[in-house]
């Protein structure tokens, strides 16, 4: 027998047996064993048998006539000869240095210590588990004999060499990313060079394919050794492309060659590309196909390059084939309809699934059009020709009027309605109505009924014509309700069975659907991984003895557990090892729970320090049943460069600023910026931390400086606030995350803000400018917005309240609250309607200074500074910036003339309004239509809708990729006197 | 890959999960020698490489002392020649590549994922085979293995075993033309070699005929299945390689130190 069983040439038969054995299944694990125990007895035995003793003589080392590792070397040594052997000393030796992985934690790796007995099978482990960084590609252990019984061990490991960069230079001629596409390997991976030689090859075919067949290609690498990168350039010599010599026809009739040639693109005399022939190719096909060809052989016959002309010469094979009459009876279908509904015709081919799927979407582009009735007859007539026939019955047009529903309790309609892909008609469409998305319909409708334990739930459509109107309904059998009847799990160990069925969605008595069975399977998978679990097999077994009544069963095969025997951080050159060690949620000797890795995984993604995380549990290779917990690291660029223009309320500026996201490899950032504009200039330094004192509360410590100037000009609406403001301020702020989209922000800052430039209006803010005021803040803000720049969907919520009492230090007293609602929602068709809200309250509490002096309607505890202000493009668009609210009349000095004005001195309450219908007008253009109400007040109580102003208006946006380009117009429908009504303001950025 | 030689030796060759080779074995046949090494054998006071990276299958490390410890095992000889040593050790390592592809194909298929149950069905077999679980825990511990290894080592093979059985062999077909091909040129001939001038009929070998020529089909379906997973697979080869795959070759780099 030659397979199995086959005699083999040993000193021992039984090695023939186990040859022979080795075929059937039932003795294999006897054979591994007698395997294993094999060679202490074929030592017993062979030494009888045989001169050549397994037991070295003092001159020979083993081994010496059974292998060699290096041929040429005299010396013979293997790694089991130190077994035994006392190791004095561990060195670790890499060929570089190393950036991605610290010393400490790669002695983690190392399994042998000083002082350990030598162990060839602990050494081999050594050499998987440094590998398994992915930092090295060979490790080799060197052991030197130190004295007798005694050695030391250097691990020398080599490193991965990673490409830096890959670039194309030389006279290309063809397009960089067409290149690229040709490359199988990315900047920062680790150097294969299979992969380089398959790029170049790759790159040869395509620069042939093109019509480039004296290209030549020179690779140049660049290794720096010190980092272990190498740089590749591929030097790239196109050469002249090649031209088309000869183009020539083998057609058969009805085929006619002089017409074909004027139909492809490829051309005589003209330069020769392999991927526009081979488009000629599909397009004749087409053309072929739709002329009723559908299995005409159109191929390259020939295509042979001459190296010393640089040419190409082509033979194109044109055999039309058997004729396919397709008749499509009833409307009048173009080329590309045809090409695109009709399966047929791109799949050539007349199988009866192919003209039933041209039937079917014959049938629902009709429907899709109204007529809801259509309906296609497919036939098929083998009889030559052979001609497939569509008889079209488009019917009536109709409108979608009404969906009803019939005998749902206990559903609610409203939940039904939601699931719906039926559409009533509106006003710009006739309702979305085809067969495929009723059926959908009523798999969504019956689904919904299983959901609730009506398994048997059947639903059953209609279709009303009323002239020409049409109306859907869905009568619904629904069938008893299933209830578990027993509920039980079969091959749990680690959890008992009343934990698990206590965290299971199912409940003897309850409601019985594949929906919960699913929701249980996932809990139980989830609880097992998250215990430390994996290769966690389950099963659910469900009978029914009764109608009505569900059996469940589930069948647990727990798999194996593991624990973690180290944790390994590499990739981190600049971020410190306890900053990411304080973020992992599993430590050495826990269970390797799923959960927890997620967790370790989203602390160190929201450090804002790393591109990418990855956290693998790589075998020990020691413990089957314990993992290395490897996290790698991708540090993302930590310096920052901002610079940027933006205009708002005819105040251009511009910002710079430079930041460390990693400020000495803690994770926290230190950064500075700058904005400098026509009438406001702030500077700002800014320093957070992730995690002070331990605790997970980001932390941001900043200072700035603000200085706004007054609006300068003569006209009514160029003023805004009469004042300059300058702020200084420290502040103290900490942010608790609660959930995804909704945040708590703590806030302390002092500020010193000083008014002026006020020149005659200097008695009305004469007690109005305090220098100090210390604010704590607490903010709770949720945005759900699906883009905060420039939202279609989702809300933001905020409330912001602040105290300012004298006892921190404050000038004044007083108390803000200020709460604004953003609603975004898609109507139809690109539509989007939003609503914004704002609210302001400002209370003065406790002693404040006042000065009485001044009419009562200007006396107000609350600095000017602080007040509310509104008016401008982001507010109220019935005024000019800030003009909104209380106003004082007062005589002021414009070109050396006095001049009456309406002089803005701010509210202590706000109270805006703001409505949008945004819609697309032509590609990234999109237009708005706007109303805002509202207005600033004196104080709460005198909020007032008769002292509401009203603006309406219409707009542009520009979407460009730092947010939209805004001009607006504005109509003031209730102005104060002298006030303009007609207003434009231009802007970046959204209103709101 | 075929199924004899090399399945026999893939038997050795434990999943790098597992401890290997086995303490036990190392110890006990070694033990003696070891004074013996330290006395004469090994170059004093002078390093030597004694273990690295031999090949990589898909991130998977075959080690020099694997390698080694194959010919071990095997109870194989090399040729004294040093070019015919070195191709001896290419080749055994090329089998190692072939055998550590293959179970690596297996564990892919989740279907071939053996439950429990099947491992814990031919421990047992084994267990009564040896006169009982503890006789098999001492004889397993002898060699270095611990029950989970053991366990661990018998899931992996069982499963490369239990793929050729539902994913090879019962494709694999013998037609009555090639038992009678097989019978007509090859046993008949081979038969009269060794002096059988009357060989038995056809229809008494039909079934050991038919037997044979499934194991060659269902070898050479190994053959091809292996061939393909090869070339899906990322194999790094460093033992006797002038130039690593993973280093710049020199005829193109130019260094910065």
């Amino acid at each position: 027998m030659k397979v199995f069983g086959e005699a083999r040439e040993t000193r021992n038969g039984s090695h023939g047996y186990l040859c022979f054995c080795f075929s059937n299944q039932p003795f294999l694990l006897t054979t591994l064993l007698l395997i294993f125990l094999f060679p202490p007895i074929f030592v017993a035995q062979s030494s009888a048998t045989t001169q050549r003793s397994e037991i070295p003589t003092s001159s020979a080392p083993p081994f010496v006539d059974v292998y060699s590792r290096d041929p040429s070397s005299h010396a013979e040594v293997t790694s089991a000869m130190f077994e035994g052997f006392i190791v004095d000393k561990v060195t670790l030796t890499p060929d570089g240095k190393l950036t991605e992985i610290n010393e400490a934690n790669l002695r983690k790796l190392i399994l042998i210590r000083t002082g350990d007995r030598y162990e060839a099978m602990v050494i081999r482990q050594c050499i998987e588990r440094l590998f398994s960084t992915h930092l090295f590609f060979d490790v080799q252990i060197d052991v030197q004999v130190l004295s007798p019984g005694h050695c030391a061990v250097d691990f020398k490991m080599a490193r991965n060499v990673y490409i830096n960069r890959l670039r194309f230079s030389g006279d290309r001629k063809l397009d960089t990313a067409q290149l690229l596409r040709q490359v199988t390997f990315r900047e920062k991976e680790s150097f294969d060079r299979e992969a380089l030689e398959g790029t170049i090859s790759r790159l040869f075919v395509f620069y042939e394919k093109n019509g480039y067949f004296r290209s030549q290609i020179t690779p140049k690498l660049i290794w720096d050794k010190s980092r272990s990168v190498v740089d590749i350039d591929l030097e790239i010599r196109a050469g002249d492309r090649a031209r088309v010599e000869k183009l020539v026809f083998d057609v058969e009739l009805p085929a006619n060659a002089s017409v074909i040639r004027e139909e492809i693109k490829t051309r005589q005399g003209e330069k020769y590309s392999g991927a526009v022939l081979d488009e000629d190719i599909q397009d004749l096909t087409r053309q072929f196909a739709l002329l009723g060809y559908l299995n005409a052989d159109i191929y390259i016959k020939e295509n042979s390059y001459n190296p010393e002309r640089n040419t190409v010469s082509v033979t194109i094979r044109i055999n039309p084939r058997d004729f396919v009459n397709v008749d499509v009876r009833g409307i009048e279908l173009s080329h590309a309809d045809k090409w695109d509904l009709l399966p047929l015709f791109p799949e050539r081919s007349t199988e009866p699934v192919f003209v039933q799927e041209s039937a079917q979407n014959l049938q629902r582009y009709l429907q899709e059009r109204g007529h809801y009735f259509a309906a296609v007859k497919p036939a098929i007539r083998t009889e030559l020709p052979r001609t497939v026939i569509l008889d079209v019955e488009r019917g009536k047009k109709f409108s979608l009027a009404g969906i009803r529903f019939e005998n749902i309790t206990p559903l609610e309609e409203g939940e039904l309605r939601g699931v719906l892909a039926l559409r009533l008609q509106s006003l710009f469409s006739r309702g979305v109505y085809t067969s495929q998305t009723l059926a959908d319909d009523l798999e969504r409708i019956r689904n919904l009924f299983v959901q609730k334990g009506y398994a048997d739930a059947r639903v059953e459509p209609r279709l009303e014509p009323r002239d020409e109107e049409a109306f859907v309904i869905f009568r619904v059998s629904a069938g008893p309700q299933f209830h578990v009847n027993s509920l039980e799990i079969v091959g749990n160990r680690a959890f008992d069975d009343q934990t698990l069925l206590d965290s299971l969605q199912s409940r003897a008595g309850g409601i019985y659907s594949p929906y919960t069975v699913a929701v249980d399977r996932s809990i139980l998978i989830t609880m097992y991984e998250n215990a430390g679990f994996s290769n966690i097999d389950f099963r659910s077994d469900i009978h029914y003895p009764f109608p009505g009544l569900a059996d469940i069963t589930y069948y647990l095969n727990e798999g194996d557990r593991y624990t973690i025997e180290n944790v390994v951080i590499t990739g981190n050159r600049i971020t410190r090892d306890h900053v990411i060690q304080r973020e992992l949620a599993l430590v050495a000797g826990e269970q390797v729970s799923l959960e927890k890795l997620l967790t370790t995984e989203s602390n160190l993604y929201n450090l804002g320090v790393f591109n990418r995380v990855s956290i693998e549990a790589d075998p020990t290779f020691q413990n089957p049943f314990q993992k290395i917990l490897r996290v790698h690291l991708e540090e993302a660029e930590h310096y920052t460069l901002i610079y940027g223009a933006g205009y708002e309320d005819a105040d251009p500026r511009v910002t710079v600023g430079i930041s460390d996201t990693n400020f000495l490899g803690m994770a926290r950032t230190l950064g500075t910026a700058f904005r400098v504009g026509a009438r406001q200039q702030r500077g700002q330094i800014g320093y957070t931390l992730p995690r002070p004192f331990g605790w997970r509360l980001p932390t941001l410590l900043s200072l700035f400086a603000q200085h706004e100037r007054k609006r300068q000009g003569d006209l009514q609406e160029d003023l805004g606030k009469p004042f300059d403001t300058t702020r200084l301020t420290a502040q103290l702020q900490s942010e608790r995350r609660i959930n995804r989209p909704t945040s708590l922000f703590f806030r302390f800052n002092y500020e010193k803000v000083s008014v002026s430039n006020i020149e005659e209006l200097e008695a009305l803010f004469r007690e109005n400018r305090p220098v100090r005021l210390a604010r704590l803040s607490v903010s709770l803000l949720n945005d759900s917005r699906d883009n905060p720049l420039n939202a279609n969907r989702g809300t933001f919520n905020s409330v912001d309240l602040q105290l300012t009492p004298r006892f921190l230090g404050s000038e004044a007293q007083f108390m803000r609250l200020f709460a604004q609602q953003q609603y975004f929602q898609p109507v139809a068709h690109g539509l989007v309607f939003a609503v914004s809200e704002r609210f302001g309250l400002l209370k003065p509490f406790g002693k404040n200074t006042v000065d009485t002096s001044l009419p009562v309607q200007l006396q107000n505890p609350i600095p000017i500074s602080e007040r509310f202000f509104a008016g401008g493009s982001t507010s109220l668009r019935g005024f000019r910036l800030d003009q909104a609210g209380p106003l004082v009349e007062k005589t002021i000095t414009i070109k050396e003339r006095a001049e009456k004005r309406l002089v803005p001195i701010g509210g202590n309450a706000l109270l805006i309004w703001n409505a949008e219908l945004r819609f697309p007008v032509f590609r990234f253009i999109r237009g708005v239509l706007f109303y805002d109400t509202g207005n600033v007040f004196r104080n709460a109580g005198n909020i007032s809708l008769k002292d509401f102003s009203h603006a309406v208006g219409f707009g542009l946006r520009l979407n460009t990729p730092v947010g939209p380009l805004r001009a607006d117009f504005g109509y003031n429908l209730n102005p104060p006197p002298n006030f303009k009504k007609e207003l434009f303001f231009f802007n970046i950025g959204q209103t709101f | 890959m075929r199924i004899n030689g090399p399945l026999l030796s893939f038997a050795f060759r434990l999943p790098p999960s597992d401890p290997w080779p086995p303490r036990r074995i190392v110890r006990s046949s070694w033990l003696a020698v070891s004074f013996l090494l330290m006395i004469g054998a090994l170059p004093a006071f002078r390093a030597e490489i004694v273990d690295r990276v031999a090949a990589v299958v898909n991130d998977r490390v075959i080690t020099l002392s694997d390698v080694e410890w194959s010919f071990i095992y095997s109870q194989t000889a090399l040729p004294d020649d040093a070019a015919k040593r070195k191709k001896a050790t290419d080749d055994r390592l090329n089998q190692m590549i072939e055998q550590e592809l293959a179970a690596q194909e297996v564990e892919k298929e989740p279907s071939f994922v053996l439950r429990e149950e099947e491992v814990a069905a031919e421990l047992k077999k084994l267990e009564l085979r040896h006169g009982g679980r503890e006789k098999l825990e001492s004889e397993a511990g002898q060699m270095g293995l611990s029950q989970d290894q053991l366990r661990l080592t018998i899931r992996r093979q069982l499963s490369v075993l239990k793929f050729i059985d539902l994913r090879i062999r019962p494709f694999v077909i013998v037609l009555p033309d090639e038992i009678a091909t097989y019978y007509r040129e090859t046993l008949v001939p081979e038969l009269k070699d060794k002096g059988i001038s009357t060989p038995p009929p056809q229809d008494e070998v039909r079934e050991q005929i038919e037997k044979l020529l499934i194991e060659q089909k269902v070898d050479q379906e190994l053959d091809q299945w292996l061939s393909n997973a090869r070339k899906r697979a990322k194999i790094f080869i460093l033992l006797y390689r002038e130039e690593s795959p993973n280093m710049p070759p020199e005829k193109w780099t130019k260094s910065k130190q």
